[in-house]
């Protein structure tokens, strides 16, 4: 009989508390000269003794009941032999398959040398194992072979390579819980013990063996083994991206190699690199110029000229530009600044955003050729735009450019009425009627404050333009009598809105009204969102990764350029955050892009974990939920059945119930 | 019987025995009132006692006296002029000094031994194995003897059983012997030497004398119950034994009753604490033969 949680076996001391009870409780008698004793001797024996009987039986029905319920917490079960295996004479063969032991030394692989000692090893000890175990450290996996077929086939082909690097503090020391429930006659343990963080080695290998754990001794000759520790990144104004790589050699021998980097699948620069035994170097790359006004960048580094090439490639995702960018093309300049037309705006933007947007202004006729450079642009009173400007303009939105369009009195209604990208249709200006005011009704405002939404009311339109909505455009502002002052539209990935008033306070006077700031301020996150919302999360090989989004779904799949990666997703409910998502990375190393309208994720695996945008959940924490039966020591039957094992929970529970009915039985009869 | 344990001196002792030599007289005159000799004068036969009357006893012998100040049929006998030996037997066990029952004892003894004498019978007190005759030196003899058994007893208690059983050689065969006791020994033990007596043609008065407390006992929770006699001793929950116990009583009574009916060579007498010693005494009578 074993226990799931023998921790619990510590309260069998309370056992004694009903024994304690008992002797409290029996009081001293009294003391009485009575004549007919003799009398009473006759009865006794039919009497007395039947209460002595009640007495002790009851306790010990009480110390039955504490002692079962303690055993009942203690998760007891009883083991029973899976497919006639004898547990007497099992052993377990542990094989680190990991990366690492791919590295080929002296012409063979060091997980073919650590095959080898295992085929020894059993071959040693098949007087004792007559079944035997194989487990592999990075797939986990765990398999049972008769001793014979060990013998005649070997293990080589039953160790599979494993793509998920090895932690020992966890891997390895995680296979204590599989001892603690599952009897070996001899366990052995063959791995390379390489570790990036190699200075708990001796003193790791001396823990794993006081747990009577074999680890025979795998001689290799001095390596060099360089890997990427840490990649940094910098950007300049100068439109200069510095990349900074630590390349550490944590081997005995010193490493002679380069360092390439890739962007976008070519290759950018190559360094030759000497780092002595247990030394590490800095690597500087520079992007500058054209390679600059990329947005995105996939840099890939590799490094060539040792052994071990699971940690030899690292990706990273970057994203140019960062903060927001806002061109605001001004079509009233004037001497005056607080008379120009966009002063208010300005103004109002820089409060709000600080340093996380930068603002540039133009004249109108100084529209860049370049629009794609800007997140944004805010076209505030401008007169026309020139028909190669509004091509430029209308390409820049259908690949996702935002543009805000303001009317003012300098406008000419018949060109923008021919722009591809208006979402209705100027008709003229208009004054408004005295009590007009103004009315939120799109969910962008969702979750504005009351307040705000009373003050907007407080604002003064003296005119406006009267205009006609087109197809699918969305008001999002319109006055108490139904005339649109803010219109949304898609056009292709992008966005364009027009404010049917004057940005400034020619046509009114909401500059200078409380709900300004907040209004244009959510205007503009929504605008910006895009930038904002792409997510980038990077993992190791392997990893499980977690993260929480409003929506999940299992069929969720990731791009890169040349395959599809279809996770195994698990959906559950996260009660504070939503959803989680989880799922294993891939082995395939590299960028996988999720795009959907509720999640713009890029998942960027083998890579080191800078500049994780993504919350992680923690993976324990979020395990709680399924495994928290077992914790309590009610184990679900049906698992324990499939894993060889029968719960007495159940059992246990039917002979507390019988002992308390039995209990309430002898109580009444006495 | 509290009254009893409470006397202070043998002077009112002494009193309480006149008293009771006093009311055995009264009892007496009222059974005997109308007592005379039988027709057949010149045959040397003399009233022996009264009994009850059952079904086909001859009218001639009810006396009619009796029947109307008791309400009760009483039926003469006679016997040949011989003189019974009685032999007044109290139990001066440990047990017999609670609750004032030995001086019941003595003061029933007294009154019957009264009895006796005036019926011209033999009458001796057993006391640790000697036999004390009574009466030839008139009642205030008889009343010192009593009262020096009880002032001996205080200072040297005596086995009951025993000494009961040792009567056997001590006294002649077919006497009458009123025993005077608790009877809390062994109960098969007691039962036997009963019989035993019995076996050897006496006839016994078995004069049972019990307190409430032991008639019916409510003691509750949890007891160290002494026996005085014993000393024996036994830890025991009181709280619902006590019907057991009665029936065990009850059964205990009865065996003693059957032996006495069965052979007709005795009678059974329970004295309880609130029984005067005047319905003590009209018990006597009812069944006497």
């Amino acid at each position: 009989m074993k226990f799931s949680n023998s921790i619990f076996l510590y309260a069998l001391i309370l056992g004694v508390i009903p024994i304690i009870i008992h002797f409290l409780k029996t009081k001293q008698p009294i003391n009485e000269v009575f004549s007919p004793l003799p009398i009473v001797l006759k009865v006794k024996k039919r009497i007395i003794k039947k209460k002595m009987i009640h007495s002790l039986l009851l306790l010990i029905l009480r110390v039955l009941f504490v002692l079962i319920s303690v055993v009942t917490f203690a998760g007891m079960y009883v083991e029973y032999p899976i497919e006639g295996s004898d547990n007497t004479k099992r052993c377990l063969i542990i094989i680190d398959n990991s990366p690492s032991t791919e590295a080929n030394i002296d012409g063979m692989t060091i997980k073919d040398r650590l095959v080898k000692m295992a085929e020894e090893y059993v071959s040693k000890n098949s007087n004792f194992c007559s079944r035997v175990t194989l487990l592999t450290l990075s797939d986990n996996n765990k398999s049972e072979f008769a001793i014979e077929e060990v013998m005649k086939d070997g293990l080589s082909k039953k160790v599979l390579r494993g793509y998920r690097p090895v932690t020992f503090e966890k891997d390895v020391v995680g296979l204590f819980s599989i001892l603690d429930e599952e009897k070996y006659s001899k366990v052995g343990l063959f791995s390379d013990f390489y570790s990036h963080f190699a200075e708990n080695k001796e003193n790791m290998i001396q823990y794993i063996k006081r747990r009577g754990i074999d680890i025979p001794i795998l001689n290799l000759p001095p390596i060099s083994n360089a890997f990427i520790s840490l990649i940094n990144v910098e950007d300049f104004d100068e439109r200069v991206i510095r990349l900074i790589v630590s390349v550490e050699n944590g081997g005995e021998s010193p490493f002679y190699g380069d360092l390439q980097l890739y962007d976008n699948g070519s290759l950018i620069e190559r360094l030759s690199i000497n780092i002595s035994p247990m030394d590490k170097a800095d690597i500087s790359f520079e992007i500058s110029g054209d390679k600059y006004d990329v947005k995105e960048h996939y840099f890939v580094f590799k490094l060539n000229g040792d052994s071990f090439e699971y940690d030899n490639v690292e990706y990273f995702y970057y994203r140019v530009g960062r903060r927001g960018k806002i061109l605001i093309v001004n079509g009233e300049p004037s001497p005056d600044e607080t008379k120009s037309e966009i002063f208010f705006i300005v103004n109002a933007l820089k409060s709000y955003f600080g340093e996380s947007v930068k603002i540039y202004t133009v004249l109108e006729d100084m529209i860049p050729e370049t629009p794609e450079l800007y997140d944004v642009i805010f076209l505030a009173n401008v007169s026309s735009l020139e028909r190669l400007k509004a091509d430029i303009l209308y390409k820049y939105i259908i690949e996702g450019g935002k543009v805000f369009i303001s009317l003012g009195n300098r406008i000419n209604i018949g060109g923008y009425n021919e722009l591809r990208f208006m979402p209705a249709e100027i008709i003229g200006v208009t004054d408004a009627e005295k009590d007009e005011y103004l009315l939120v009704e799109d969910d962008l405002f969702y979750g504005w404050r009351h307040d705000i939404m009373a003050n907007l009311r407080k604002v003064k339109i003296y005119k406006y333009f009267k205009v006609a909505e087109k197809e699918r455009s969305d008001v999002i502002i319109r006055t108490s009598n139904k005339k649109p002052i803010l219109i949304s539209k898609n056009y292709g990935k992008g966005l364009v809105m027009l404010y049917t008033t004057s940005l400034d306070m020619d046509m009114n006077d909401f500059p200078i009204r409380k709900s300004y700031l907040p209004l244009f301020t959510n205007i503009l996150n929504k605008m910006l969102d895009e930038l904002f919302r792409k997510v980038i999360i990077n993992s190791n090989i392997g990893e499980e990764v977690s993260f929480n989004v409003s929506n999940c779904y299992e069929d969720i799949v990731f791009k890169s350029d040349s395959e599809i990666f279809r996770p195994n997703i698990i959906c559950r409910d996260n009660t504070s955050e939503g959803r989680v998502v989880k799922f294993t990375a891939p082995y395939n190393c590299g960028f996988y892009e999720l795009d959907d309208k509720d999640q713009s994720v890029v998942l960027v695996v083998n890579a080191n974990k800078f500049e994780s945008q993504m919350k992680r959940i923690d993976i324990p924490a979020f395990e709680t939920n399924s495994n928290q039966k077992k914790d309590t020591g009610l184990i679900v039957a049906s698992d324990m059945i499939r894993s060889g094992k029968f719960s007495l929970v159940e059992f246990l529970l039917i002979i507390l119930g019988c002992i308390l009915m039995l209990e309430m039985f002898i109580i009444n009869r006495r | 019987m509290e009254f009893l344990s409470q006397l202070k001196n043998s002077l009112e002792l002494l009193d309480e025995f006149r008293k009771a030599i006093v009311e055995s007289e009264i009892v007496l005159e009222e059974i005997l009132s109308g007592i005379h000799k039988s027709k057949s004068g010149g045959l040397d036969v003399e009233f022996l006692d009264y009994r009850g009357y059952v079904y086909g006893d001859d009218l001639r012998f009810v006396d009619w006296k009796v029947f109307l100040k008791s309400e009760r049929f009483f039926i003469k006998r006679f016997e040949d002029n011989k003189r019974n030996s009685v032999f007044l037997f109290v139990d001066t066990s440990a047990s017999m000094f609670h609750n004032g029952k030995f001086v019941k004892a003595l003061l029933i003894m007294v009154a019957i031994a009264n009895i006796f004498l005036r019926l011209k019978d033999d009458v001796y007190l057993i006391f640790q194995n000697e036999k004390v005759k009574v009466g030839e030196y008139g009642e205030g003899y008889l009343i010192q003897t009593v009262n020096d058994i009880y002032n001996t007893s205080k200072e040297a208690r005596g086995d009951f059983l025993i000494q009961y059983t040792q009567l056997l050689d001590i006294i002649p065969r077919n006497s009458i012997i009123c025993l005077f006791s608790d009877l809390f020994s062994d109960p098969d033990s007691v039962v036997n030497s009963v019989n035993t007596i019995s076996a050897t043609g006496n006839f016994q008065y078995i004069f049972h004398i019990l307190c409430d407390d032991e008639l019916n006992p409510t003691k509750k929770g949890l007891r160290l119950l002494t026996d005085p006699d014993s000393d024996s001793k036994l830890i025991i929950q009181c709280d619902n034994i006590w019907e057991e116990y009665k029936a065990e009583l009850n059964n205990y009574i009865n065996k003693l009753k059957e032996i006495l009916t069965f052979s007709e060579k005795g009678k059974y007498i329970l004295c309880p604490e609130n029984m005067s010693l005047r319905d003590i005494l009209f018990s006597f009578f009812e069944t006497t033969k």
